[in-house]
């Protein structure tokens, strides 16, 4: 993911050398429509057959494996050891595919450790949906998802005194709340104490002189 | 504590005495981040594909989505 990363980049801002750039854009694209993009999830990419052509047979977008493998718990385990996460307490988070809600979808997928967040701010699509979309809170608590219904406008929800009336929907709850100490900042916290506390010994010892 | 020390630790410290140039400034930060350590985490959310949705957007931040 980090050379893609660069090789975007460098098709955007490699403009002291054509080949370069070229090839920046040529992977670029392959991200953006190509059967084997790790980000592009269909077989091929069809908006231009949607632009001219009236035929729907050609418009159909295949989808791929990753569909079938978001349902799998070992999968998804096997990924987030990949990634160095403990696969116990670690999720994979997708954002991007918006959730079918209108035909029984769920966000939750492979027995909880893949949660599928597509905020569905784009109105476009709210009527495949059903609902507007996902967004997902990590509080101290545990971790909720949150499923907002379309929005129209701050005036509307003035106007008619109503809010969006989002739902909630606990998916881990933790009988200790989670406290700084547990997370990666508590860790860093930690060495800045452990740092400090030499820092104090060091000025007993004389080695370095309070100012 | 400090059996021994190396010349890069001695140094860094040096530094480190120039944000906590006392043996007061020192325990006071100490102190301090011991009580960070202790608090609630704080609330991450996670909103992902916002489409350039400003209203939207802001409207669920305001509600924190609960």
């Amino acid at each position: 993911m980090e050379r893609f990363g660069r090789l975007a980049r460098q098709g955007y801002f490699a403009t002291d050398n054509p080949e370069r750039k070229q090839e920046g854009m040529d992977a670029m694209w392959r991200l953006w429509s190509d059967a084997r993009s790790p980000l592009f999830g269909n077989e091929k990419m069809a908006t231009f057959e949607r632009y001219f052509i009236g035929d729907t047979a050609t418009h159909v977008e295949k989808r791929n494996a990753y569909y079938k493998f978001r349902d799998d718990e070992g999968t998804a385990r096997r990924i987030l050891a990949e990634f160095g996460v403990n696969p116990d307490t670690g999720h994979i988070i997708n954002g991007h595919v918006p959730v079918r809600v209108k035909r029984g979808e769920n966000p939750v997928k492979a027995n909880g450790k893949l949660l599928v967040i597509d905020g569905g701010f784009a109105k476009a699509y709210q009527g495949q949906t059903g609902i507007a979309g996902y967004t997902l809170v990590y509080n101290s608590w545990g971790l909720l998802l949150a499923a907002h219904p379309p929005f129209d406008s701050v005036q509307k929800v003035i106007d008619e005194e109503t809010d969006l009336g989002s739902s909630t929907q606990i998916l881990e709850s933790n009988d200790v709340r989670i406290r700084i100490k547990d997370i990666d900042l508590g860790r860093t916290l930690q060495r800045q104490i452990d740092d400090l506390q030499t820092l104090l010994a060091a000025y007993r010892r004389g080695l370095i002189q309070e100012v | 504590m400090v059996k021994s020390m190396d010349d890069d630790r001695l140094r860094y410290l040096q530094l480190l005495a120039q944000q906590y140039p006392s043996i007061r400034a020192a325990s006071t930060a100490i102190v301090d981040l011991n009580a960070q350590l202790n608090l609630p985490k704080g609330t991450e959310h996670f909103v992902s594909d916002i489409h350039g949705e400003y209203e939207a957007f802001r409207h669920v931040l305001k509600n924190s989505s609960a």
